[in-house]
């Protein structure tokens, strides 16, 4: 379920209210028992929804879409699928699979288009022979909110679908979802863009506001304040080195070491027991015993443990719990005391006692997840990071390349190798010939043939390019300040503690962006990074003295570290505000995704499932 | 395209043919670096052929350079690995740590002793 969110700045939730109940209403439209067929890809976001809310509206069973098909004889066969070929291929295999089974007539077959229905699909599913079987809808949903600052579109492959395949219906998707937002919360008076993609967005949407007719692009009247002031449009590929840096802030280690997906971690150990999960919505026939039953974790601010702890460099967080646990059992220990207590002291208490229990049931669960971490950031792990730190303050490369080909040697995991790769390449602007020539040689002869096609594909997006003498990283870390020696990661004063030294590029950018003279001054350093740079404004802002807004958004993903950087700026441009006295009003950024990423799934995205490779 | 053509068929003929045309492919484009790998597995191919007719098992074709030499040391094949080394220019570092790992698999406690 989707949480409400308290400290909401704009009513980002309202989105996805509309999203939901959209989709609750279609699926009541169907009369009768229904199974809902779900592409993988929005699996975790239809669990947003909530099993119990489906069920009360027919749903009687769940299942993937996957080729091995599923076997059903309910009345209605509802699927709902992202607009890709592939799918539309597996749907219609499907459906001729349950026509033979259960004869023609008997099921009815729908098929809701996330977020878009477009015609090459419904030419698929003609050529397929079952266009005319299935009824086709549109579910525009473009905008998921996680958090009370933080929305995702789960475009699980924007990434690759950006950079390698060249298709540019995300970037569409994109500038939807900004004029939606414009629509409720006011067209954006400054738009800043960095790179093609984000140009191509702009264009949309000078485009979109256009087709809408009027000066204002019909989107209320230029008098009122809009809640959004600024966005930053950032694509990926002007900063590929931060999403391939170990993230080292609790949320991050979280997302590297298991993986966060729209918000809900499922941890594959035990945490403490919590109140009874939800029912489940009776998916698979005979359900797995209890003991394989997994654990959802949604994490996000209204755990009020987790929201102190999850941007915090993950060298902080055991003491920061430990001080948590003696605060709570302080607090308990107060009901011993209670007899010297006034009736209305006593009353206080009894009420904050929920409150109390729920605190510290989250804190044991985080206690639990933060040991398992402590487990997994062994010596190994420390020398890893430490080998990518030595490359990124621009020490020494020399060990960083005999350490990947260390790792090559003891054939650790290809995913591994080749996210090491990709970050040097970033760092260095490419890898040069030779050692190109060499890594690639030792990577097929290790993991097979087969692992060319991989690499061909990341140097195709662009992740593995070859040096062509240029490298301007020594530039870009002096003019960004992407390395900061002196780390306090207990008491930061700087958003390089995420990744204990290197500030994300993509963060500084932003942070460049909001000085007075904005990207104009560094402007040469900024050229040196792929795609144009455009600074456009859509209308008048007006100056008030409510909360400022900033939406940013990066194409192609961003990671948790880099949101705690975010947070983190924030924090420091709000107390920076009030020492100056606090004219205008304070900062809020708003994080707008295409999909949280980290380096190990930006680059399964891009891996060619084929060979020794295929599982 | 032909790399992919390779994998998605399992006859030894056409596996061939997909390589040769890629190879082709690359030195048009003088690609060399990529030409010499599809040469590469061509040979690679044999080697493999050569170990399962010596050995009787068919457990080497499709696996990595590693993957073959290490086999080829499980079944007492050394000679063979050292060969395969020779000519795929394995670097010697590379080279001790599948001799290394076979041995410790072997459990040839004699051998890794000298080692």
């Amino acid at each position: 379920m989707v949480s409400t969110f308290a400290n909401e700045v704009i009513k980002l939730s309202a989105i996805w209210d509309g999203f939901k109940s959209e989709l609750l209403s279609s699926v009541e439209r169907i009369k009768g028992p229904k199974a809902l067929g779900v592409d993988p890809t929005l699996i975790a976001t239809l669990q947003l929804v909530g099993h119990a809310t489906l069920k009360e509206r027919g749903v009687n069973n769940m299942f993937r879409v996957a080729p091995e098909g599923f076997d059903t004889d309910l009345r209605n066969v509802v699927y709902v699928v992202r607009p890709k070929i592939a799918l539309m291929k597996v749907v219609a295999k499907h459906v001729r699979q349950l026509i033979r089974a259960n004869g023609d007539s008997k099921q009815r077959f729908f098929m809701f288009m996330v977020p878009r229905q477009t015609l090459i699909c419904e030419r698929v599913l003609e050529e397929e022979g079952v266009l005319g079987q299935i009824e086709l809808r549109e579910l525009e949903m473009d905008v998921i909110p996680l958090d009370d600052d933080l929305v995702s579109m789960e475009l699980d492959t924007g990434f690759r679908e950006c950079y390698l395949d060249g298709d540019c219906s995300s970037l569409y998707y994109i500038a939807r979802a900004i004029m939606k937002m414009q629509a409720m919360f006011g067209v954006i008076p400054k738009l800043h863009a960095k790179g093609r993609c984000a140009k191509q967005v702009t264009d949309v949407l000078r485009r979109m506001r256009q087709e809408l007719g009027d000066k204002d692009g019909g989107l209320g009247a230029s008098t009122t304040p809009p809640e959004i002031h600024a966005a930053f449009l950032i694509d990926r590929d002007v900063d590929l080195i931060s999403p391939l840096v170990t993230q080292l802030t609790y949320e991050g280690l979280i997302d590297e070491f298991w993986g966060i997906n729209a918000g809900m971690f499922e941890p594959p150990f035990e945490v403490v027991p919590q109140a009874p999960p939800p029912a489940a919505a009776g998916g698979k026939p005979a359900p797995p015993p209890p003991a394989a039953k997994k654990i959802r974790l949604l994490l996000n601010s209204n755990d009020t443990v987790f929201a102190e702890i999850r941007d915090r460099n993950f060298t902080g967080v055991g003491k920061l719990l430990n001080t948590k646990a003696v605060a709570i059992d302080q607090h308990y220990q107060q009901r011993y005391e209670m007899q010297k207590k006034k009736i209305s002291e006593i009353r206080d208490y009894m009420r904050r006692l929920p409150e109390l229990q729920a605190e510290k049931d989250n804190l044991a669960k985080h206690i639990e997840i933060a040991s398992k971490i402590t487990e997994k950031t062994t010596s190994d792990f420390r020398r890893f990071v430490g080998i990518q730190q030595s490359l990124l303050s621009g020490e020494d490369e020399k060990e960083y390349l005999d350490y990947v080909e260390e790792c090559i040697n003891k054939t650790e995991p290809i995913g591994k190798i080749l996210r090491l790769l990709a970050l040097y390449s970033a760092v260095n602007n490419g890898i040069k010939q030779k050692q190109f020539d060499f890594y690639r040689h030792e990577v097929t002869q290790t993991y097979g043939f087969e692992a060319l096609l991989t690499l061909d594909n990341m140097e195709k997006a662009g992740l593995i390019k070859r040096q062509d003498g240029k490298n301007n990283y020594a530039a870009l870390r002096k003019t960004f300040r992407l390395w900061v020696d002196e780390i306090d990661e207990l008491n930061p004063q700087d958003i390089a503690y995420v990744h204990s030294g290197y500030a994300p590029l993509s963060v500084r950018i932003v942070e460049q962006g909001l000085r007075p003279n904005g990207w104009k001054s560094v402007e040469g350093v900024l050229g040196l990074l792929p795609g144009p740079m455009i600074e456009e404004e859509q209308r008048p802002d007006i100056p008030h003295a409510g909360t400022k807004v900033i939406l940013i958004v990066l194409i192609g993903g961003i990671t948790f570290a880099e949101i705690s950087a975010l947070r983190f700026l924030n924090d420091m441009l709000r107390s920076q505000h009030e020492a100056e006295g606090g004219a205008g009003g304070r900062i809020q950024f708003i994080v707008c995704a295409t999909k949280i990423i980290n380096g190990t799934n930006i680059l399964d995205t891009l891996f060619e499932r084929v060979g020794a490779l295929a599982s | 395209m032909s790399i992919r053509q390779y994998f998605e068929t399992a006859d030894m003929k056409e596996k061939d043919r997909c390589l040769k045309q890629a190879k082709e492919g690359f030195a048009a484009k003088k690609k060399e670096a990529e030409a010499k790998i599809m040469e590469e597995q061509v040979q690679l191919l044999r080697t493999q052929e050569e170990l399962e007719k010596a050995t009787g098992k068919p457990i080497f074709l499709g696996l990595s350079v590693n993957e073959t030499m290490y086999h080829a040391f499980m079944e007492n094949q050394a000679k063979r690995a050292a060969k395969i080394q020779k000519d795929f220019n394995v670097p010697n570092k590379r080279f001790w740590w599948v001799k290394l790992r076979a041995l410790c698999d072997q459990k040839d406690w004699e051998s890794l002793e000298k080692f």
